[in-house]
């Protein structure tokens, strides 16, 4: 069979299903409301996951429900109900990291099965054994390299999925309960307080400092996707449910964009990459790092800073309805004033900067100063734009919070 | 009572409540410092002086591709048949000695594995082979004895040593402060972390070939609870007194002497008693597990008072028309209704139903904001 990557993004709620499917995203993996491991995501309601599949589909993209906590007995009494709904949707497959969440899968319903990087696959002989157990893919832990994947690959018939962007759990995934026993919240079932990202005073007999000792840089896999794709990796996967939507926006468009000039041309230039490298720089990140996909991970892959959220831009909103010649509805997120420079963000081709010379009530009895976040108001119609796309604005100086 | 404990040097052996020896090396164990030929001499040793114990090889690093094809080099040149039984904590190693040995093994399930199925899952998978499973410190009691008494196959549970709140296989403390020579020789890094976000002081922090570890500040111990322990259906008892800085032949197992001799130590139960991490869980998840009812038209996205209130339209199958009443229910729970008596599409024409719009103006009604939900009335009557 011919090799297809999968860009797989991730998908926080319904809206931002939509802005990563849009964005070039081949699939998306989402939560339902219980059984995964994003407590604060906002994760979808069954409703929500319908439409979600629906409209994905409808793009040729799949989605991916993740069930990936570590259950209790007692999740798996109310879990066979979710899963027949899961199939009866036509949810394209299912993220498990336990074995007796992949047992109650198999028992109710043919949903393929992805083994959860939670559940630290990281060699040949642990994936055997999960294709034994009837997975259909491994998505590896994030300290296999991609020369890992491709002998996973190799030694058995496994999809193999692996992480190309975002950011990183310093633990082995899995073997992290600092927040069980220091906030009574169990991180393999959605709890984890991001403890790892604290600062610690550090103290042995001989000196004493305060550090970020144990928070990781993020990912950022872009330069490497050639390998990627040589390696025949069958899924890239970008972490972030909870980011927000120009994160989702970006990182979709950045990847898709060179994936498909790879197919088209056999390579990816340097101008791609520097283009999407500039995009992936724009939003707000940690240090980017490649640790683990070429070498194991070294000194400088520790984020050893405090966290910041400030991006270089902001989205501002995104285009509710777009009616070519008239106007632009927009969703605002941010505020911004009449003037203002923004940057539209087509799902294919180049930003586009405009001025928002005037803004309107929609139904334009006013003319509008500032806008609020939370209202929708009327601009101007700008080239290219469509349902969903996003809107951005550079930061304004001091801090601006955006993901 | 018996216990399983670790033989780290010919002393322990002298603990005669003790009768199942672990032996680790420092290429295989997360927290050993024994080096392979210690370790053999060990057994050597215990083989004479206590041929009534069991030994037992413990495989419970974790590791990536490369590290796992040295450590399958490592085992090609060491006579696992010496010992009693093989202890795995990582599935692949645990794929690798049910192919490739013999051996009893002893599977580690202290990570995750919180339902019985599961386990159950893993005990089916290894059949014969399976001698022991080691359950996780987060079980409470009453789950442990419903566990032992489905399960065929005999449980253990540490009941004093370390509580491992996290493991990476990054070096995290070796380049933070300064170690003294010999430490960088032994390759086995120690300090302690207090956080300077939370109240949590004391963490201990080990760096070795493995990786990094974090422990908990206090240590675990259900010596004062021995006889619930055996209640609950374990057969087998850890010690780990690997870090505990205290010699096993001087523990009788009893929590008052166990404090004399560490008595700047603090001791917990974990969760033995009771486990309550997934309350904030179930509180964090209900907030959203209310499905919209059949009626649902929309979303209430903006309001401009006195002129209109802008409707998301979600759901295209609810045929929306003129002259029918639709209900409100406000973010903050107040119902409110009104008579559709004129609609605009976006592009402000007038519209007496909905087909494909995606935004809805109908009139300005007072106390509704944004993120109201919207209801079709009529189909409740
Ligand atoms: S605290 Fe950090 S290392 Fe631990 S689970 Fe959470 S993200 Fe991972």
């Amino acid at each position: 069979m011919s090799y297809s990557p999968e860009l797989l993004a991730p998908a926080g709620s319904l809206e931002k299903l939509k802005v990563a499917v849009l964005y070039g995203a081949n699939a998306v993996y989402c939560g339902g409301q219980q059984f995964g491991l994003r407590t604060a995501a906002e994760n979808f309601t069954n409703d929500e996951l319908l439409e979600g599949v629906e409209f994905a589909h409808a793009r040729n993209a799949q989605v991916f429900v993740v069930l990936n906590g570590f259950l209790h007995d007692k999740d798996l009494v109310s879990l066979p109900e979710f899963l027949y709904f899961l199939e009866e949707i036509h949810v394209d497959a299912v993220i498990v990291s336990d074995i007796g969440v992949v047992e109650t899968v198999k028992e109710h319903t043919s949903l393929p099965i992805h083994l959860s990087t939670q559940a630290s696959c990281l060699n040949v002989e642990s994936a055997k054994l999960w294709e034994k157990m009837g997975v259909k893919r491994v998505i590896l832990g994030r300290e296999a390299s991609i020369a890992d994947g491709a002998l996973i690959k190799k030694h058995t018939d496994l999809e193999v999925e692996l992480f190309i962007h975002g950011s990183m759990c310093m633990a082995y995934s899995g073997n992290c309960v600092i927040s069980n026993y220091t906030q009574g919240r169990d991180s393999n079932r959605g709890g984890c307080a991001h403890s790892c990202r604290f600062e610690y005073e550090l103290e042995n007999e001989n000196s004493k400092q305060k550090a970020y000792f144990m928070s990781s840089k993020d990912l950022n896999g872009l330069e490497h996707l050639e390998l990627f794709l040589g390696s025949k990796i069958d899924s890239l996967k970008i972490e972030g449910r909870m980011k927000g939507h120009l994160y989702a926006a970006t990182v979709a468009k950045s990847y898709s964009r060179a994936i498909r000039e790879w197919k088209e041309t056999g390579s990816v230039s340097r101008a791609t990459l520097e283009k999407s490298l500039n995009e992936l720089n724009k939003i707000s990140h940690r240090l980017y790092t490649d640790t683990n996909l070429i070498e194991s991970s070294k000194e400088d892959s520790i984020f050893d800073e405090r966290e910041q959220v400030e991006g270089k831009y902001v989205t501002v909103g995104f285009v509710e309805e777009s009616v070519p010649g008239k106007h632009l509805v927009i969703d605002v997120k941010k505020a911004f004033d009449k003037g203002d420079t923004l940057e539209l963000i087509p799902f294919v081709s180049d930003e586009v900067s405009f001025k928002a010379k005037n803004i309107f009530t929609l139904n334009l009895k006013e003319e509008i100063e500032r806008t609020n976040p939370g209202s929708l108001v009327k601009i101007p119609y700008s080239e290219n734009a469509n349902r969903f796309s996003l809107i951005r604005r550079k930061t304004l100086e001091g801090s601006e919070v955006n993901q | 009572m018996r216990f399983t404990s670790y033989l780290t040097k010919a002393s322990d052996l002298q603990n005669k409540k003790v009768d199942n020896f672990i032996l680790s090396t420092s290429e295989f164990g997360r927290f050993s410092s024994l080096a392979t030929e210690s370790c053999f001499e060990l057994l050597k040793t215990g083989r004479e002086e206590r041929p009534d114990a069991k030994y037992l090889f413990e495989w419970d690093c974790l590791q990536t591709q490369g590290v796992f094809e040295n450590k399958v080099t490592a085992l090609s040149e060491i006579d696992l048949n010496l010992f009693d039984g093989v202890r795995v904590a990582e599935l692949g190693a645990f794929n690798w000695v049910l192919e490739n040995t013999t051996l009893p093994i002893h599977l580690i399930l202290e990570n995750g594995h919180h339902n019985l199925k599961g386990i159950q899952t893993w005990e089916k998978h290894a059949g014969k082979r399976l001698e022991r499973i080691v359950l996780s410190l987060e079980l409470p009691k009453e789950v442990l004895k419903k566990y032992t008494s489905s399960l065929k196959t005999p449980v253990e549970l540490q009941v004093l040593g370390d509580l491992l709140l996290f493991y990476s296989p990054r070096s995290l403390v070796k380049n933070q402060l300064s170690f003294d020579k010999d430490v960088h020789e032994k390759k086995w890094y120690e300090a302690k972390a207090n956080s300077e976000e939370s109240p949590h002081r004391g963490f201990t922090l080990i760096e070795n070939k493995h990786g990094s570890f974090m422990l908990n500040p206090k240590k675990q111990s259900l010596l004062q609870v021995l006889d619930e322990v055996s209640e609950s259906g374990v057969k087998f008892l850890r010690v780990d007194q690997r870090l505990l800085s205290v010699d096993l032949n001087k523990l009788t197992f009893s929590q008052e002497n166990l404090q004399n001799l560490l008595p700047n130590e603090r001791f917990i139960r974990g969760y033995f008693k009771v486990n309550k991490t997934d309350k904030i869980f179930v509180k964090l998840k209900n907030h959203r597990l209310q499905r919209r009812d059949e009626n649902f038209v929309g979303t209430v996205v903006d309001v401009k008072k006195d002129q209109y209130v802008a409707i998301k339209v979600e759901n295209q199958q609810m045929k929306l028309t003129l002259n029918k009443r639709i209900e409100f229910a406000t973010p903050d729970g107040k119902m409110k209704s009104m008579l559709l008596r004129s609609m605009k599409n976006i592009s402000l024409e007038d519209i007496d139903s909905i087909r494909d719009e995606k935004i809805i103006l109908v009139p300005h009604t007072s106390g509704v904001s944004v993120k109201t939900r919207v209801n079709l009335a009529e189909a409740h009557i």
